[in-house]
């Protein structure tokens, strides 16, 4: 491995740590579970909410979250350690985004087991999967935040977000959905260039 | 480090009345004004979409050159619980504004106290008459004496519901009910499918089930005023243990 600052792929000349590489390889796996499990959850929301969420074509205004984006069009072009401090950060602040969001669905639709209960798990889940990337760029030299840097705070929840119109507490879900699995995809594609021999 | 807030900026336009609650069968006047400080903004080309689908252009007319309002009429229960999207868009098919309609049953009727306290035995009500079908029943009791007063939990159901179980199971293979022409029933049920036949429990387990006497009650009325052979408590009880069991299966 090339342990230049920044540059995290791997190296056939180095061989890892066996434990490095199946953490690696485990959270790797990890990601791809997660990407398809967000796929099943935005599905299960917009079904909810009704038409024309998931309709083909539904584009609602794209909504400021202020803290989190989704992955920028110039993430794939940093170098690996900064797009996993990125894809950490970010999977760190979705938690409380998701539930919030399944605060408010928990009263728009009490009668929607299924999907609150993917909406925590999801929370968790993403919890889960930026504390193991976090673990892989610790075990790599790699600190998930680089020095001077505050920790990243995540988004607080407005309090007038339980006041806000349905129809807006609806786009506002859809748009989290969204991003987690833009960003447990991120992670996903982030990871598997650090697994040694490639993707199976 | 400020606090970071979730925030929206759906704030072209606001919707008027936003999330009203209605009745099935009423009306909608609603309104779609686009925000002053947007630059070139008429409402002019604005339309509606409920739950998807556009609406005619005949229900809508421009208020002012800002606002465009819509006149909905008989309007049907919600498609969702919650609730049906009623959305104003732009010109381009771009959204501005959403509010969200929960229309709803009636309420058919205001509290009612029970007449008949005795009539199957002590602690009992006996509802004798005027139930109707298809509409959610909220009973509970209330008990006073001179050191206080308690209240129950509140029970809701459906008398049509264990019918209507038995058949969307499929558990018995069982004719539905119809009632018998020589007897005043206060109300007609009205399940199609033939007449007659026997209800063969497909088997099951026993289950303790809860307090059954309404359900007792509405057994005797079935047995009396419709034709329903072999309804009985086992398979009642037959018919809860499956549920439980479904239940069960479709939660884990």
């Amino acid at each position: 491995m090339n342990r230049r600052e920044g540059s995290l792929e791997a190296d056939s000349s180095i061989s890892f740590l066996p434990h490095l590489e199946a953490k690696i390889r485990q959270t790797h796996n990890l990601a791809r579970l997660l990407t398809k499990y967000a796929e099943q959850l935005l599905e299960e929301y917009v079904q909810q909410q009704g038409d024309p969420f998931g309709l083909p074509g539904f584009s609602p205004p794209r909504l400021s979250l202020a803290g989190l984006s989704g992955p920028a069009p110039s993430h794939a072009g940093l170098p690996l350690s900064e797009r996993l401090r990125l894809d950490a950060a970010a999977l760190g602040a979705l938690p409380a985004l998701l539930d919030a969001v399944r605060r408010r669905q928990a009263e728009l639709n009490p009668r929607a087991p299924r999907l609150l209960r993917s909406l925590e798990d999801a929370a968790r889940q993403a919890r889960a999967l930026g504390a193991a990337v976090e673990t892989v760029l610790a075990a790599l030299g790699a600190a998930a935040r680089g020095p001077g840097s505050e920790p990243a705070a995540a988004p607080a929840l407005s309090t007038a977000n339980s006041a806000a119109s349905v129809f807006s507490a609806k786009v506002l879900g859809l748009h989290v959905c969204g991003l987690y699995g833009e960003w447990v995809s991120r992670t996903e594609g982030d990871l598997s260039q650090l697994v040694p021999g490639g993707v199976s | 480090m400020p606090d970071r807030c979730l925030s929206l900026t759906l704030d072209t336009a606001v919707i008027s009345p936003q999330d009203p609650t209605l009745l099935i069968g009423s009306s909608l006047q609603a309104t779609c004004s686009i925000h002053g400080d947007t630059p070139g903004a008429t409402a002019e080309g604005l339309y509606w979409t409920l739950n998807g689908r556009r609406l005619p252009s005949e229900l809508s007319h421009l208020l002012n050159t800002s606002t465009l309002a819509l006149a909905l009429a008989n309007l049907n229960g919600s498609r969702q619980q919650s609730g049906d999207n009623l959305v104003c868009h732009a010109r381009d098919g771009s959204i501005l504004a959403g509010s969200c309609l929960y229309v709803g049953r009636k309420w058919y009727g205001q509290d009612n106290t029970c007449e008949e306290y005795h009539t199957v035995g002590p602690h009992s009500c006996h509802i004798p008459k005027d139930l109707a079908l298809f509409t959610p029943y909220e009973i509970w009791v209330e008990a006073t004496n001179r050191l206080g007063s308690a209240r129950s939990d509140v029970l809701t159901l459906d008398v049509l519901d264990v019918g209507l179980v038995w058949e969307a199971a499929g558990l018995p293979a069982c004719a539905p009910c119809r009632p018998r022409s020589d007897t005043a029933a206060p109300f007609s049920l009205e399940r199609p499918g033939p007449g007659g036949g026997v209800c063969e429990p497909r088997g099951g387990e026993p289950s303790s089930g809860p307090v059954r006497r309404e359900l007792k009650q509405f057994l005797g009325w079935l047995k009396k005023h419709a034709y329903c052979s072999n309804l009985s408590f086992r398979l009642y009880d037959q018919w809860r243990a499956w549920m439980q069991k479904s239940h069960k299966t479709r939660n884990q």
